[in-house]
């Protein structure tokens, strides 16, 4: 059965209504109209006047008698004309009423009525003046003779009004049953109309019952699915940070391994084959960041760590990074900052430094001559925020490519890919944190005439902090620290030998462990100035590890613990953070890391 | 238009109010010609010792009101002239609750009072503009305006409806 619109509804009910209502109230109306003329003019039935006209007569018979002495008590002239004009009345009453029940068709009607015509063409002439002729018995005999013979007349056409009003209330009678059963059944058609409707919209509502069951059902299969499938996401995401964890923790082994190698006495030759190691293990690892980084993105645990941020500083920071990269192409890279531009905002430093570190290292990837020029800009309406952009003298591109830029995986051309390397992830990673920081990227250029990459960020400004904890620009003049007493576990040997040597030649000094129950139990003995707890070990972990501290009275209670971890899901962060962790140095551990995660600590 | 019928009522109101006035203030004249109403009962003006009566001239000299009307007695509707029965009243210094209404034929039936100040109810001497001889139920005819009010098309007022009037008995 198809569906009803509501409209069609209305419609149906309208239609069964006036179809039912109309003729209840016409005949509704008839009555009325039948009832206000009975009692506007049936009041006065002929049947009543025609006996008025017969009761009249035999008066005007007995004042005749009267006038001529044949009756006592005696009347005047006078009274007999009044008597006559009387009756004539009467008779004039009859003629002219409205209702007739048909009277007029009978035969006893137009016998009475010509009956009284004669008697009148007699009469009239001799009431002019009744004194005359009253003396005369024979004229007064007459007269009487005519009123006597009109009297049966009279007499019959009573008796036929009340036949004929017996037949018309009979007539009523029958017009008002018939209306009444009419009535009774357009009410009995009207109550199976509705009925039927009553049926109709019952089964109507059942379907929609059903149809709402059905779509519940659907929509909980739904919800299933997608629950599902969400978890099973965050089964890839842990997933790949384990993986992230398993692949860094050697790569840290490799890559400092490789520092220490290169810091030795090595032949041009050798330090070429490090030199090349090195390279390699720098790009496997800035692909596996990327990749990461998607993931996370995808998985929805992505968090922006925002925090008061110079932004000047961390753009100078990039630049002086790939100032080097820029050397060894031979082109040129200069840097612009407009005095008008923010230079305290509220944002994550570590993403900032993501997108502009892919966008100028694309820039110098793309261009073989020329040069790269990087600008910090106030917004050109003056609305909050900043405009990045980078402009190079490059390949450019044409309009199919720049359609498909910003999508994932994609490179310029095979090629390219191919000669210049690259996971294609940069410019979608950059265009997904612009989004997540409710900025935009956008690009201009043309095939051979290079390309402009514009970011635009509405960070808010901020007032310079005053807390050690935020991004400071990095004091170069200061001294590193030296000296410091470190408690360092680490399970992982190569790690373990790594960070040994980084330390050293930092000038600190360490007691190393293997798990977090042996550094408890160092650090409940001896006096240490920090500890540096690896995330992943066995036993006990970092975070169970600092928490015991902290919850533990003893010498080292409150010293800064640095929590070593290849964790980027920012979820690990802050329940670190709320464990008592006072730093992060993340996997694999460079020299600068460590410093950058001491000046955090406060030295 | 609307000011027009406004100004025939404000003129026709202030005619019937000054008409009233007198009727209640001048004693009441004598007949001259043919008495045809006579007035008994509770009245303060009386013209013959203790009764009112009336000849066709004194009624012409109330003011006089007309209405057309359909009627049970009559197949078309006609129009009745006359004063009203409340001037009539009020020349004869009426009080009273009812009126007992006797016809030449010796019809009788009771009016109240109340129905004279209610509806503007006529002793109509004149039919279609003919004075009304008594074949044709004269010479006075208590008539209703039954097109006016549904409650008047009932038999209770049509009964009330007395022709060939020739006495009012106020009690």
């Amino acid at each position: 059965m198809t569906r009803w619109s509501i409209t069609r509804w209305v419609w149906t009910v309208g239609l069964v209504l006036t179809i039912t209502i109309t003729p209840l109230a016409w005949i509704q109306w008839q009555q009325f109209r039948l009832l206000d003329d009975i009692s506007s003019s049936q009041t006065e039935s002929p049947m009543w006047h025609a006996y008025q006209l017969e009761s009249e007569l035999h008066q005007l018979e007995r004042a005749l008698e009267q006038a001529s002495g044949l009756r006592q008590p005696a009347i005047g002239a006078d009274d007999l004309s009044e008597r006559y004009e009387i009756f004539l009345s009467r008779v004039g009453v009859l003629i002219d009423l409205p209702r007739r029940d048909d009277l007029d068709t009978q035969t006893a009607y137009v016998q009475a009525l010509s009956g009284i015509v004669s008697f009148t063409q007699l009469a009239e002439p001799m009431m002019v003046n009744p004194a005359a002729w009253l003396k005369q018995p024979d004229k007064v005999q007459l007269l009487l003779t005519r009123t006597q013979a009109l009297r049966p007349l009279l007499a019959e056409l009573t008796s036929v009004a009340s036949r004929a009003m017996a037949r018309v209330e009979d007539e009523r009678k029958r017009l008002l049953l018939q209306q009444s059963k009419l009535i009774m059944g357009l009410a009995a058609a009207q109550t199976v109309l509705l009925l039927a409707l009553l049926i109709l919209l019952g089964r109507h509502l059942r379907q929609q019952l059903q149809q709402n069951k059905q779509l519940k059902s659907v929509s909980l299969a739904l919800q299933k699915a997608r629950d599902d499938a969400d978890s099973a996401n965050r089964g890839k995401s842990v997933f790949l940070a384990n993986m992230s964890h398993e692949i860094r923790t050697p790569f840290q082994g490799v890559l400092g391994m490789l520092n220490l190698l290169d810091a030795t006495q090595l032949s041009p030759e050798q330090r070429d084959y490090t030199h090349t190691a090195r390279e390699s293990a720098s790009h496997l690892l800035r692909v596996l960041n990327d990749i990461l980084d998607v993931s996370t993105m995808e998985s929805g645990q992505f968090k922006l760590n925002t925090a008061p941020v110079h932004l000047p500083s961390i753009v100078k920071e990039v630049d002086n990074l790939m100032r080097f990269p820029a050397q060894q192409k031979g082109i040129s890279l200069s840097l612009r900052i407009d005095p008008l531009a923010p230079t305290w905002v509220t944002g994550d430093a570590t993403r900032l430094r993501q997108i502009f570190f892919n966008l100028i290292n694309n820039a110098i990837k793309f261009t073989s001559q020329g040069g790269v020029s990087v600008s910090l800009d106030a917004t050109p309406d003056g609305s909050t925020g900043f405009v990045f952009s980078v402009r190079d003298s490059g390949i450019g591109m044409d309009p199919s490519t720049l359609d498909q830029l910003f999508t994932r995986f994609y490179q310029a051309d095979d090629s390219v890919r191919r000669r210049l390397g690259g996971t294609g992830l940069g410019l979608d990673i950059c265009r997904q944190l612009c989004d997540m920081m409710g900025g935009e990227i956008s690009v201009n250029s043309e095939p051979g005439q290079g390309s402009v990459f514009m970011v635009r960020l509405p960070l808010p400004d901020v007032d310079e902090p005053d807390m050690p904890a935020a991004e400071a620009p990095s004091q170069t003049s200061q001294q590193p620290v030296r000296g410091l007493h470190f408690l360092v576990a680490e399970d992982h040997p190569v790690n373990m030998k790594f960070i040994s040597i980084v330390i050293q030649n930092m000038g600190h000094t360490a007691t190393y462990c293997g798990n977090g129950v042996e550094a408890l139990a160092h650090l409940g003995r001896d006096r240490f100035d920090l500890a540096l707890l690896d995330y992943h070990m066995p036993e006990l972990d970092g975070l169970g590890t600092t928490e015991a501290l902290r919850q533990t009275v003893g010498p080292n209670q409150h010293i800064p613990v640095i929590l070593v971890t290849a964790d980027v899901i920012n979820e690990t962060r802050e329940k670190a953070l709320a464990k008592g962790v006072t730093a992060f140095v993340s996997k694999p551990m460079q020299a600068s890391d460590l410093q950058r995660a001491l000046q955090t600590c406060g030295w | 238009m609307r000011l027009r019928s406004w100004l025939c009522a404000w003129v026709c109101a202030s005619g019937v109010f000054s008409a009233s006035a007198w009727a209640q203030t001048a004693p009441l004249a004598t007949p001259t010609g043919k008495v045809v109403l006579t007035v008994t009962g509770n009245i303060t003006k009386p013209n013959a010792g203790k009764q009112a009566v009336f000849d066709l001239k004194m009624i012409e000299a109330l003011p006089q009101h007309s209405f057309t009307t359909r009627t049970p007695w009559y197949s078309t509707p006609v129009k009745f002239t006359g004063p009203k029965l409340a001037d009539v009243l009020a020349a004869v210094g009426a009080q009273g609750k009812d009126i007992q209404a006797v016809a030449i034929n010796n019809y009788q039936i009771t009016i109240p009072m109340s129905d004279a100040q209610r509806y503007p109810v006529v002793m109509a001497w004149k039919i279609n503009d003919e004075p009304i001889p008594v074949r044709a139920k004269g010479p006075l005819f208590i008539a209703f305006p039954y097109d006016d009010d549904a409650a008047l098309r009932t038999a209770q007022y049509y009964e009330r409806s007395i022709w060939q009037l020739k006495q009012l008995n106020i009690q």
